[in-house]
């Protein structure tokens, strides 16, 4: 599909510079803040070219819109007679009901991602539109149209397409001109050549591409003209291809041509070639007269449409416009351009060319009409819109909502939220084993300079706040919020040369400055090993004076083995292990920090991994524990065993109560199947109502003979009738 | 993988046959033969003899020896050379490159085995010590409970006690080693007695001649005669620590006797219902610190009393009381025992901010496995101490089923430490648990001992404002500790072990399938009690519509929540459903 998208695109971008000679050079600017209030205003459910625009550098929230309108395009054929007004709502509808769905999904792409969602949303409505064009060849007029729109839209994201164009379109007019009968037919032809030349893109001429980089902006504008010179056009193909989406259109273009529209609507559906047919049939001759004035007035009564349509306060640029427009020269190219456009626009008068100023004057008149009628479709629609912008936004709220509400006190949920900030300085396996694990984890993990030999700590990436009146996460904004944790790495070696040197409190204080208010863990990196080789050590010196004594008698031999000894002696001297003791002691006890051993870097990397897990898991925790600190006993789920149904719910839940065990809750349940009843016996039988009851002796209401007593039978009856709450007599 | 894919095939089939054999027969053996089975199929070294499989685990001489009948079997069958046993082999290739290069390395052959030396502070060691004791005549011996007494101090392990209950040597098996080197002698019939030899007699004069014994020495002299002075049964030492183990034991079952020394009180919400009060000051010197250890803390069953004499040893006497809390506890001891309730607290104890949870390995698996472990944190976090070591004992575990919970316990030690910032210090057996304790003590006696304390009085406390007091005195001032007295710490401990009826409804709401704690205490601030509920039911009627109203009944009236407190309405069923008859 992707190559089809690009012919049309590329055959497509004549049409934009076309209009653009017809418009005054104020024009643009109108139009520019047209597209602006288009932008605000008209904003998603219109298939429009324009809205294409407004897609390049809109807010993510249109790619969503996007998606929609995708699904809507493609269904449009059956519904083409339907009326517009009632059209318009479907849309709406379906526009609302989709966006919350796709933001459920990713609502925090919806805020951040826009780069990479947007580039494909709109590839997407291309080749969308593509498939309608093809969808709907039998209308030609509509393809034509159709083109230019995409055409322009497309522009902005293929710079290089345009240039082919114009050349495909040259061509397509005279054929038009030359057998209008059939046009419907050699159109689709020339499409299909269209496609087929696609590809040759790179052909365009060289003044073209330079233009390209500075029009484009303007090219957008045009295109928006270029809608409602070509309304026929669109909203044909609108009406046919995407009735639902169509209805905005008319109210923009609010010129004659809704009318026509409407009616032509009905024409074209059923009989398809036929009125595009006509207004091709109209287009040669102004083609000719493109460059007369007659050609002007109906551009110019596009032009101030589009101004009306587009921004109902821009009316003095639009006159504006109208005056200027015809002075303008414009390059050969863009004047073939344009006239053909003229020509397609004017089609409705091309009968009375003679008596332009009539034909002007009507159509004025109709604009007015047209225009007053727009304006208040406008209005409605923008009511319309921002009601169902409200909703929407509701709904994405909820979504974000729910979101940000999910249990994350399990490890695995909020483990992606944590970024681990590796020391610059830690050893390079360590860094890979960690690098390995964390991906694993999806946490992500940078470095830095740490200031203290080897700490690590962490960040989180919040996107919620926890709202303490309304008792729920909200989601804010995300941000990257430093952890309250700090993980300082020791080896063996390193924390005996401070327990020797008894340095290990400097070095706490030094490292706590560096991280005030932090929770410190140290972990200790083979001090098990190193105890092992210190204790071999001494019981090596200790063997050896023994021997050395014996051996007094026999020098020669103990000098060999004192030999070794002492190589051994001078690298290593015995470190009492109490030394080490009381300094992680000290560590414990008096600077308060949490200290962890590890064998191996492995280990320690298991164990940072580990420790990166849980720490994420802890405001969440925090906040339960918070939350159901009102109750006297733990609530962490698994505490109270649950039942698979009611029965089985009723019996655990008896025993819950102390000293009722599963014969007795099962015995009380073969003698009273639900609570209720349970408590009504209670009422009438009072405290000793269970007292003989009968203990099951398995699950089915087999019985023992022992009863379930006195005791047990007071202690249920006061949980179930019983009136205060605190009472702890239970 | 398929057995054929192992890399020793045919043992394997043997092994296969004999565990099928013993399935058929339902024999107990299928066990063994499983575990020899699976450590085999998953051993990629192949090996030539069934002798070399010993080192696998599940394999014992004995099945080695069954394999190697087979083997030999085997190759007779197919005429194939019974592969050398590895001993054998090794014996041969060393005389081999002994005859090959005898000249190229005459020293080795040379060299003569080194005086056996026993290792420092190991059972030999200390058992020549000990008998070095007795006077250098040939008539004095010692017994082996005499001999354990004078040899213990000198040894790191213990010789009467294994190092778990799952082993059985104790430090007293190095007596067969030293009889086997002619060190020791021993004689005397039924009852053995021991002495060394003219050779252990050289030795034990060199092992004094060394620095290290000098070392060890100069601190066993003290510790050593302090022992012989005081013999390990507390009750010579501490007269008051009797009277409390009795106590302890006829009130386990009983509600704590402490219970009512502090009042419920009013809920407490806000800081500004916080009490003000004086603090007792207590200054330093007035008081000593002190362990607590708690009464169930056991070696073993059938060893009850070993923690508590081995604190001893190390110079920490214990006081043996049945904790509320935890199973080591620090408090000040006031030298003078009326001074508390002078001033308006009870008792003589002050409880320090340091609690000590203790677990075995496997209890720690048992724990976490049936939930106790989160119930267990909980209420050392309510007993509102500020420091908790939990401590855990690794004790050695069948391997197979040590790995299947090793990533819960891993996971259980990093939550502790980083979620409830708990120490986590992890022991190998109870004797270093016991040297740790003592050592903390030490650490603990210097700390406190040097400061003053601020004892809340007990009148302000209540079950209610305790926790959100303390927490408040601690972000205030910081830097200050304020404490309460023993008995008061205790009451709260045990209160909050009581369950009120409102507990007891909670669970039995959250009983039902997704009633989360946060839903029940939603239920249950509208609904007081179970009898309230099933009424609130009851109201809604029988008829069709009555059944409908049951059914909607709390997520109806509930339906201002949100969040996660949000119920639904297939929850509202369900619960109608156990409670209402819905």
């Amino acid at each position: 599909m992707a190559p089809h998208v690009i012919d049309l695109v590329s055959s497509s971008p004549p049409l934009p510079p076309l209009s653009r000679p017809a418009e005054p050079a104020a024009s643009s600017t109108a139009t520019d803040q047209g597209r602006n209030k288009h932008r605000l205003s008209r904003s998603p459910e219109l298939f429009i070219s324009s809205d294409f625009d407004v897609l390049d550098d809109e807010l993510l929230g249109q790619s969503t819109i996007n998606a929609k309108r995708l699904r809507i395009s493609t269904s449009p054929p059956p519904r083409p007679a339907a009326d517009p007004p009632r059209t318009a709502q479907p849309p709406f509808l379906s526009t609302v009901s989709n966006r919350p769905n796709h933001l459920e999904f990713d609502p925090i792409e919806f805020t951040s991602s826009i780069d990479p969602d947007t580039p494909k949303a709109q590839q997407n409505t291309i080749s969308h539109s593509a498939t309608g064009a093809a969808a709907a060849r039998p209308h030609v007029t509509k393809q034509t149209a159709q083109a230019p729109l995409h055409i322009s839209l497309s522009s902005d994201p293929f710079a290089s397409s345009p240039p082919l164009a114009p050349i495909t379109n040259a061509k397509e007019r005279p054929k038009r001109s030359e057998k209008p009968e059939n046009c419907a037919r050699t159109i689709h032809d020339e499409f299909a050549d269209a496609f087929a030349s696609s590809p040759l893109p790179p052909l365009p001429p060289p003044s073209r591409e330079s233009h390209k980089p500075q029009e484009q902006a303007t090219a957008v504008h045009t295109i928006v003209d270029v809608d409602e010179f070509s309304d026929p056009f669109v909203s044909s193909q609108d009406v046919n291809l995407h009735p639902p989406t169509k209805v905005p259109t008319p109210r923009r273009a609010v010129s004659v041509e809704v009318v026509d529209h409407s009616r032509k609507r009905k024409h074209w559906d059923p009989i398809s070639s036929s009125a595009p047919e006509e207004t091709l049939r109209v287009s040669p001759p102004k083609k000719t007269l493109a460059e007369s004035k007659s050609a002007r007035p109906t551009v110019i009564s596009i032009d101030s449409d589009s101004a009306d349509t587009s921004g109902d306060e821009f009316p003095d640029i639009a006159d504006f416009n109208l005056s200027r427009a015809r002075p303008r020269p414009r390059s050969p190219i863009r004047r073939s351009q344009s006239d053909i456009i003229s020509s397609r626009s004017r089609r409705p008068g091309s009968a009375a060319t003679a008596t332009a100023k009539t034909a002007e004057q009507r159509a004025r008149d109709r604009d007015a009409q047209a225009a007053a009628k727009a304006a208040e479709k406008e209005r409605k629609r923008q009511e319309k819109e921002q009601l169902k912008e409200a909703k929407a936004l509701e709904k994405e709220r909820a979504a974000a909502l729910a979101e940000v509400n999910k249990v994350r006190t399990d490890k695995k949920v909020s483990t992606p939220e944590m970024i681990l900030v590796m020391p610059s300085g830690v050893a390079e396996g360590l860094r890979v084993q960690l690098g390995t694990l964390l991906d694993g984890l999806s946490v992500e993990h940078t470095t830095w300079n740490s200031p203290v030999a080897n700490a690590f700590k962490w960040r989180r990436k919040v996107n919620s706040r926890f709202d303490e009146e309304a008792g729920r996460w909200e989601p804010i904004p995300p941000r990257i919020m430093p952890e309250n944790h700090a993980l300082v790495l020791l080896t063996a070696e390193e924390f005996v040369g401070l327990a020797v040197s008894d340095a290990v409190d400097s070095s706490v204080s030094e490292t706590k400055r560096h991280f005030p208010g932090h929770e410190l863990i140290y972990i200790l990196e083979g001090i098990t090993p190193w105890m092992r080789k210190n204790r071999n050590l001494r019981n090596r010196r200790f063997a050896a004076g023994v021997r050395a004594q014996d051996q007094a008698a026999a020098p020669e031999a103990a000098s060999a083995s004192s030999r070794r000894r002492r190589n051994n002696a001078t690298a290593e001297e015995y470190i009492s292990e109490s030394i080490i003791e009381d300094a992680m002691l000290q560590l414990q006890v008096e600077h308060e920090v949490l200290i962890h051993h590890t064998a191996a870097p492995l280990e320690t990397a298991q164990w940072i991994v580990a420790f990166t897990q849980h720490i994420s898991t802890i405001p969440y925790k925090k906040l339960r524990e918070k939350l159901t600190s009102s109750a006297g006993f733990c609530m962490e789920s698994g505490q109270v065993r649950t039942g698979d149904d009611a029965r089985d719910t009723y019996v655990r839940m008896l025993q819950e109560i102390a000293r009722v065990t599963a014969p007795i809750a099962y015995g009380i349940v073969s003698e009273f199947d639900t609570v209720s009843k349970l408590v009504m016996g209670l009422e009438q039988g009072g405290p000793l109502r269970l007292e003989s009851v009968r203990k099951s002796a398995n699950k089915d209401g087999a019985v023992s003979d022992r009863t379930v007593g006195q005791a047990v039978s007071r202690r249920i009856h006061r949980v179930f009738t019983g009136k205060d709450e605190m009472s702890t007599d239970v | 993988m398929e057995d054929s894919e192992c890399a020793n095939a045919q043992f394997l089939a043997w092994v296969k046959e004999w565990l099928d054999i013993a399935r058929e027969r339902n024999s107990k053996g299928v066990t063994a033969y499983r575990n020899a089975y699976e450590s085999l199929k998953a051993c990629p070294i192949a090996f030539e003899h069934p002798a070399s499989l010993q080192q696998l685990k599940g394999f014992g001489p004995k099945l080695c020896e069954r394999l190697e009948d087979k083997l030999k079997q085997y190759c007779q069958q197919n005429g194939l050379p019974m592969p050398e046993h590895p001993q054998v082999r090794k014996a041969n290739e060393r005389a081999q490159q002994e005859g090959g290069d005898a000249e190229a390395r005459p020293k080795k052959k040379t060299r003569q085995p080194k005086a056996y030396v026993p290792a420092f502070r190991s059972g030999a060691y200390a058992l020549i010590l000990g008998l070095s004791h007795l006077p250098e005549d040939v008539s004095s011996s010692l017994t082996k409970t005499e001999l354990i007494e004078a040899a213990q101090p000198h040894c790191d392990a213990s010789f009467t006690t294994p190092v778990d209950t799952t082993k059985f040597y104790t430090a007293w098996s190095s007596m067969k080693t030293l009889v086997q080197k002619e060190l020791v002698y021993e004689r005397g019939r039924p009852l053995r007695r021991y002495a060394l030899t003219d050779e252990g007699w050289a030795v034990a004069k060199r092992i004094k001649e060394t620095a290290q014994w000098q070392d060890e020495n100069r601190s066993n002299m003290q510790q050593g005669s302090n022992l012989r002075q005081q013999p390990p049964s507390i009750t010579v030492e501490d007269e008051g620590l009797m009277p409390n183990v009795y106590e302890a034991v006829t009130t386990a079952d009983e509600p704590s006797i402490y219970k009512n020394i502090v009042s419920d009180g009013p809920v407490v919400l806000e800081d500004e219902d916080l009490p003000t009060f004086t603090p007792i000051i207590l200054s330093p010197g007035s008081f000593t610190v002190h362990l607590l250890l708690d009464v169930r803390e056991v070696r073993a069953k059938t060893d009850r009393d070993y923690m508590q004499e081995e604190l001893v040893k190390q110079g920490v006497k214990p006081i043996m009381r049945s904790l509320e809390v935890g199973d080591v506890q620090w408090i000040a001891k006031c030298h003078d025992p009326s001074l508390l309730s002078r001033h308006g607290a009870e008792g003589d104890e002050i409880v320090l901010d340091w609690i000590v949870e203790r677990k075995r390995l496997d209890d720690l698996i048992g724990s976490i496995k049936d939930g106790r472990f989160h119930e267990q944190k909980f209420r050392l976090n309510r007993a509102g101490v500020k420091k908790v070591v939990y401590l855990i004992e690794e004790i050695s575990m069948d391997s197979a089923a040590y790995q299947r919970y090793e990533e819960a316990v891993q996971s259980a030690i990093a939550s502790t430490q980083v979620v409830n910032g708990y120490f986590v210090k992890r022991t190998q057996k109870i004797d270093d648990t016991i040297k740790y304790l003592a050592k903390l003590t030490a650490m603990l006696k210097r700390t406190y001992e040097k400061k003053q304390l601020l004892v809340i009085p007990t009148k302000v406390i209540t079950a209610q404002n305790y926790s959100r007091l303390i927490q408040h005195l601690r972000e205030k001032e910081p830097s200050v500790g304020y404490y309460v007295t023993y008995p008061a710490f205790a009451s709260l401990a045990s209160k909050s072990e009581t369950m009120t009826l409102r507990d007891i409804f909670l669970k039995m709401l959250m009983t039902t399938k997704g009633l989360t704690g946060e839903r029940a205490l939603e239920i249950q601030r509208r609904w007081k009690t179970p009898h309230d509920f099933v009424k609130a039911f009851h109201a809604c009627g029988t008829d069709e519509q009555g059944k409908k109203r049951k059914k909607e009944l709390v997520c109806s009236d509930l339906s201002h929540l949100i969040g996660r407190k949000k119920i639904s309405r297939p929850l509202s069923h369900k619960i109608a459903e156990v409670w209402g008859d819905a």
